[in-house]
């Protein structure tokens, strides 16, 4: 099924670009949420397409690769803590500037 | 050779958060604690730069799990260079801000600066490319807390925009960190030489290892993924902007120049080609930037992104004499824009205002702090005898060697304009008769400005030792085959 897992991973980078290129930073959180799932997908795309088993050690049969999936829980155990600190910083911004549109956020010199 | 050395400064790391949080309520018990594991992380490093003098490679496997499969902390003359200047940078910054009244609430502030310290030593000493990602990603959260936590309006903004665009680039890195793995089937650093031969699709191996260097790029601040260090690094408190522009862009560097240097020399050749005309693009352009700038440490800020670009310039060569320069530049680069930061900080304590135009008559009220900003800045311009000459005059060389004379010119015309501003700015700063009753000079940050000048005049004077370091560690870095033999076993 990894053509299903492909059309996954493209809607989720793209809908989460499309959020990104939004001027309201909270689109810009959820935006970002995506991109990660998406990217976690990649990962797990990177060591599911050779169609092998689980890797579970009881199976007698040589199953599929453990470290992507290793590497996709650090991704998320990372992801979620980054993307509370973002909600955390949209937070400050909404309540230093009463707004959290980002063209309006945009003051410092040049 | 096996040791628990390369892990101990990120360990030691964590342990300080833990301690300063645990113990570090009041002011007496926290500065007992913060400068305990400070010393610690400072002695360990110059532990290992010491061991590894002679070419020896300390590799501490976590968990005793064999590469590649575990994890391997590794030190060799390249890492350990980098670490030492690190621990340093940190050092006074640390100082620094114990004396600050803008770090506060400070025990929180302490835990973060040994965040920050934790993941550049793990992003230094790792083996392994994920968690090169992991600490990367640890020192990246820790300094936009640093920018932010005073929580103003300008803070927030600057913290904000920086936190966006490297969690954007690290989200590209995990993906071409998952396509490198899918290629070659490992993420050890050592490993990844071999694998890089014979690839089925190298065109495709060269677009993963893209997204990689993207992400470090963007923490080496190299055009066009520079815009927002001078907001990060203008706005933040002194001592943060000392960590952030003395050390954090230095890793950023050194993430580049391991990556494209663990692999097979095509792959160095390859990304030369983009990265060099990049990072005389960044030299001239940042530059220019500063030049136009009236506040202090806007200009500071936007010459440590010019700077970053001579780092890279001579980085992407690929050649012992590019590599050796790399080095250099970097270790001179990060103790002379930490003083001068420090410089800015004392000054701005004195004036209230940031903008050096507003700063006239400074040789009056503080000749130690103007004679302290003259070295500085001359340094940084690149005057001889002062260290920024044979730091510059390593990158010049390494061009010319390379024939690269378009980005040897930009570099020149890069010089000239930093010395420009520099003098131009000393000059403002310095001249003029002071006006009115302002706030004397704080004596105490005043010492960790010029004690850090002090380094950066020592450097000058023994160039020809620091020079021979660079080059011991370029060779190291290049050959690679004592480097896999540690790390993978005979």
């Amino acid at each position: 099924m990894s053509w299903l897992l492909c059309a996954t991973f493209s809607v989720l980078i793209a809908v989460g670009i499309f959020h990104l290129l939004q001027r309201d930073a909270i689109r810009l959180v959820l935006g970002f949420s995506l991109l990660l799932g998406g990217a976690n997908l990649f990962l797990l795309l990177c060591s599911a397409f050779f169609g092998r088993r689980a890797p579970y050690v009881v199976h007698e049969e040589v199953g599929g690769d453990p470290i992507p999936q290793v590497l996709i829980l650090t991704a998320i155990a990372i992801g979620f803590g980054v993307t509370a600190l973002l909600v955390a910083l949209v937070l400050a911004t909404g309540q230093q500037l009463e707004t959290v549109d980002l063209d309006e956020v945009s003051r410092l010199e040049h | 050779m096996r040791s628990a050395l390369p892990i101990l400064p990120l360990l030691l790391g964590f342990g300080g958060v833990a301690s300063v949080l645990l113990l570090g309520r009041h002011p007496i018990p926290l500065r007992i604690v913060v400068w305990l594991f400070q010393f610690a992380i400072l002695a360990i490093v110059v532990l290992v730069l010491a061991r590894t003098w002679d070419g020896t490679i300390l590799v501490h496997r976590a968990g005793g799990w064999q590469p590649p499969v575990g994890i391997a902390f590794v030190a060799d003359r390249f890492s350990s260079v980098f670490g030492v200047t690190i621990a340093t940078v940190s050092t006074a910054a640390v100082a620094y801000a114990l004396l600050d009244a803008e770090a506060v609430p400070r025990q929180r502030v302490m835990a973060l600066f040994f965040m920050i310290q934790a993941g550049m030593y793990g992003a230094v000493f790792t083996g392994d490319l994920f968690n090169l990602y992991v600490f990367v990603e640890l020192f990246g959260v820790s300094s936009y807390g640093l920018v932010a936590y005073r929580g103003q309006a300008p803070h927030v903004e600057a913290a904000l925009k920086y936190a966006t665009l490297s969690l954007l680039a690290s989200v590209l890195m995990l993906m071409g960190i998952g396509s490198v793995y899918a290629q070659t089937g490992t993420l050890t650093l050592a490993a990844l030489h071999h694998a890089s031969v014979g690839l089925a699709s190298p065109p495709l191996y060269l677009f993963s290892i893209a997204l990689v260097l993207v992400a470090l790029t963007l923490k080496a601040a190299l055009f066009p993924l520079h815009f927002w260090l001078p907001d990060a690094h203008s706005i933040a408190p002194t001592a943060v902007s000392i960590v952030l522009s003395g050390a954090v862009v230095k890793v950023g560097g050194y993430g580049v120049l391991r990556v494209l240097f663990s692999h097979d020399p095509w792959l160095g050749g390859q990304v030369g080609w983009v990265l060099l005309p990049l990072a005389a693009v960044t030299a001239v352009g940042a530059a220019w930037m500063a030049f136009g700038q009236s506040d202090l440490k806007r200009f500071l800020a936007y010459s440590t992104a010019s700077q970053m670009g001579y780092v890279l310039a001579g980085g992407s060569l690929g050649t012992v004499a590019g590599i050796r320069a790399a080095v250099v530049y970097s270790v001179i680069h990060a103790t002379t824009k930490a003083s001068l930061f420090a410089v800015a900080g004392v000054a701005e304590g004195i004036y209230g205002d940031r903008r050096w135009d507003r700063m006239g008559g400074l040789a009056a009220r503080s000749p130690l702090l103007t004679a302290t900003a003259l070295v500085a800045l001359l340094s940084l311009a690149g005057i001889p005898p002062l260290a920024g000459f044979s730091g510059k005059l390593a990158v010049f060389a390494a061009l010319a060697a390379e024939g690269a004379w378009l980005s040897l010119f930009a570099l020149v015309v890069a010089s000239l304009t930093i010395l420009t501003a520099a003098g131009r700015i000393w000059l403002g700063m310095a001249g003029g008769a002071p006006k009115g009753a302002r706030p004397r000079a704080s004596r105490s940050k005043l010492a960790v400005a010029a004690a850090l000048v002090f380094l950066v005049v020592l450097l000058g004077l023994g160039t020809g030792p620091l020079i021979d370091a660079g080059e011991a560690a370029a060779v190291q870095l290049l050959d690679g085959r004592a480097y896999r033999k540690a790390v993978l076993g005979p």
